[in-house]
């Protein structure tokens, strides 16, 4: 696809540019959207704030990477923006754990599917599960996670250390029961 | 260092993760950015509404500035035939309330005072005038049904050569003038102008003008004009006239704007104070838009069995015209403003109105010249030319002054929502008292000029205006500024003696709402 035709199309106020470039990154921004939030609601509010900002800001977008990036950042914020917004996820983004965990070197190996993976992540305490997408999946740094959730540093890695770690826990336990089942079964 | 291998998995499959989305995500989004279409367009629209506001105020400025009121005609006709015969256009008995009011004034060709004796000139609706009576007609059928425009015309016939010959016939020899009653104020003045060849100028045209009384009111006369004197004109105009001062009230000010909205105006309800100014053009007409059908026209104008006449007159005969012109106008004052609702505000207001109209006469000579004008938008002149070829005309103004005090109280409400540049419509009524007044009115009855400072000026005027201002802010302080006109409900002057007027303002209105700075 010529993302840089479609981006001019859009900024021409294309009605059907605009759609297509919808149609293209809808799908994997709402798996974006889906990961930090609790429900395909929540997932898709964000989702549709975070296409809006899109249209709006699209004459910034400088061609300079890839659009799919651009936009995933703009839903990224979006999704933090809506977490920090709704009473819902306030109480459980506020992080008092300052105290530094040392991240386990425990490296299992994902043998879950995805949806099943991002189930896991979804079950995450907010704070955690923001953060390890944002760590773990975006590739910010902890610097720059700080920058964004409004705290510091050492909160970020101590957040992340344990969110790791629960995740992992489950990972295992997710896995041992499938391991069962499987050998359960005839 | 842990390997990030757990963070590559996951991320690796955090990047397959896909779903398809609700069809109402997309509706949502497209909605929206139609409304930011919307939004976008709003502001073209505003901005577009108030710039054909403004153009529409500016374009009725210009009708005003330009509008050429023809208020009356006198044209007096030099006829070498011994027998001079002056005619006088007469009211029609049976055309109404003017036929009332009509006064017909002979002057003897032997230089006798100005007599109040009615000419026998047969009235309109009879249809014709006899020939020994009538000398010239002055209008033919097309300026008559042109006439219908409410305009008031005087037309004054003498023929040349009148001798002393002539003084036997009472009737045909008498060098006789009409006032015919006009929308204008200063036709009569040119009947002076009869021309120096005939004898019977030296007759003061007006001389019973001076002593004239109009409805219990002592009207200032100005010197009687001798016939003789073919300057009488330009020396009653160039009189020193006594200033006339009215004090207007001016239009309601100041409306809401959207900061004092901000400000919760409507819990507060608390009166504001600010000043109020603008800027325009005034004149006097009979009505604000459209021409009044009248049959003022037939008072004056000749059945065609005189065309004859018309035809028999060789000598070039002269026209003088009188124009009300729009001129300056201005006021300012202060108001008071109470919040009613969010968007509506009562305001209280205390102005200085000065309105002022320019009369214009212009003495043309060869030409034959009926004109109509009595509304602001109209204004239409017929001319035939003469046969020998017409001297150079002269023009000769005067300004009639007004200064009312005016007491407006108007409502304003805001048209949007926007609270960068709200638009408010304004409308309400005022009352007004006139001051002072400096004004040279024509009375329709006799035909002659005068001076007037309150003496037929309704001195207690009801307006109605309306206003569309644009909302400003700055550092606190707030500005409205727009497009006014503002219309007099009451009659300017007495009617009967002058002819229906109101007083029409237009112009650009601000008013400032001083606030704190920030």
């Amino acid at each position: 696809m010529d993302y840089h035709q479609l981006v001019k199309d859009c900024l021409r106020e294309n009605a059907s540019a605009q759609k297509q470039l919808y149609d293209h990154f809808a799908g994997g921004m709402l798996g974006v959207c889906y990961r930090y939030t609790k429900s395909m609601i929540d997932a898709e509010d964000v989702l549709q704030e975070g296409f809006i900002m899109v249209f709006k800001n699209l004459h910034q977008f400088r061609f300079q990477g890839e659009l799919g990036g651009w936009i995933r950042r703009i839903m990224v914020n979006t999704a933090i923006n809506y977490l920090k917004k709704n009473s819902r996820y306030q109480t459980d983004l506020l992080f008092t754990d300052t105290m530094l965990h040392p991240v386990s070197t425990d490296d299992p190996e994902v043998m879950l599917n995805t949806k099943d993976l991002a189930e896991l992540i979804r079950q995450l305490p907010p704070g955690y599960q923001a953060i390890f997408n944002l760590h773990a999946v975006e590739g910010y740094s902890h610097v720059e996670i700080g920058k964004i959730m409004g705290i510091n540093e050492g909160t970020s890695r101590s957040q992340y250390a344990r969110a790791r770690a629960l995740l992992i826990s489950w990972i295992k336990k997710f896995s041992a029961v499938n391991k069962t089942e499987t050998y359960a079964r005839p | 260092m842990h390997d990030p291998k757990f963070e590559k998995e996951v991320q690796q499959k955090m990047e397959e993760l896909t779903f398809i989305p609700s069809e109402a995500v997309w509706t949502n989004v497209s909605l929206h950015i139609g409304r930011k279409k919307e939004r976008r367009l709003a502001p073209v629209f505003w901005i577009s509404l108030l710039a054909g506001s403004l153009l529409l105020g500016a374009a009725g400025l210009y009708l005003l500035y330009t509008h050429k009121e023809h208020n009356s005609l006198v044209t007096i006709r030099a006829n070498q035939d011994p027998k001079s015969t002056a005619i006088l256009a007469r009211p029609d008995k049976n055309s109404g309330g003017w036929a009332g009011h009509q006064e017909k004034f002979s002057r003897s060709s032997t230089g006798g005072a100005l007599s109040d004796k009615s000419t026998a000139t047969p009235s309109v609706s009879s249809g014709h005038a006899p020939e020994n009576k009538t000398g010239i007609a002055l209008v033919d059928k097309q300026a008559i049904s042109n006439s219908r425009h409410g305009q008031t015309s005087v037309i004054i016939t003498s023929k040349a050569g009148n001798t002393p010959a002539n003084t036997g016939n009472t009737s045909a020899n008498k060098g006789s003038r009409s006032g015919r009653k006009t929308d204008g104020q200063m036709t009569g003045a040119s009947l002076q102008q009869a021309e120096a060849s005939v004898p019977a100028s030296t007759d003061p045209v007006y001389a019973e003008a001076g002593t004239a009384t109009r409805n219990g009111q002592s009207l200032v006369e100005l010197a009687p004009l001798d016939r003789d004197e073919p300057g009488d004109l330009a020396a009653l105009l160039k009189a020193p006239f006594l200033p006339n001062i009215n004090s207007t009230a001016g239009l309601p000010g100041p409306g809401a704007n959207r900061a004092a909205k901000n400000t919760n105006l409507h819990k507060k309800a608390v009166w504001e104070a600010g000043f109020t100014g603008g800027a325009g053009f005034s004149t006097a007409n009979e009505r604000l838009i459209g021409a009044k059908t009248s049959n003022l026209m037939r008072d004056v104008v000749q059945p065609s069995s005189s065309f004859a006449g018309l035809a028999a007159a060789a000598a070039p005969s002269k026209t003088y015209t009188s124009r009300t012109n729009a001129d300056l106008s201005f006021l300012a004052g202060i108001f008071a403003r109470r919040p009613l609702s969010r968007r509506v505000a009562v305001t209280l207001g205390l102005n200085l109105h000065y309105y002022s109209t320019k009369v214009e006469i212009t003495e043309k000579g060869g030409y034959t010249s009926i004109s109509a004008a009595n509304s602001l938008f109209n204004a239409t002149s017929y001319a035939a030319p003469a046969p020998s070829p017409a001297p150079p005309e002269e023009r000769h103004e005067s300004v009639n002054q007004y200064y009312f005090l005016e007491l407006p109280v108007s409502l304003q409400w805001q048209v949007n929502r926007s609270p960068r540049m709200p638009l408010f419509w304004e409308g309400g009524l005022s009352v007004s008292r006139l001051m002072s007044a400096n004004v040279l009115y024509f009375d329709v009855n006799s035909g002659t000029y005068f001076k007037d400072g309150r003496g037929i000026t309704n001195s207690t005027q009801l307006s109605a205006s309306t206003a569309l201002l644009l909302g400003l802010s700055f550092r606190g302080t707030r500005l409205q500024v727009g497009p006014q006109v503002q219309f007099g409900l009451t009659a300017l002057t007495d009617e009967r003696i002058t002819g229906t007027k109101h007083l029409f303002y237009g112009g650009i209105k601000f008013a400032i709402i001083p606030g704190k700075r920030k």
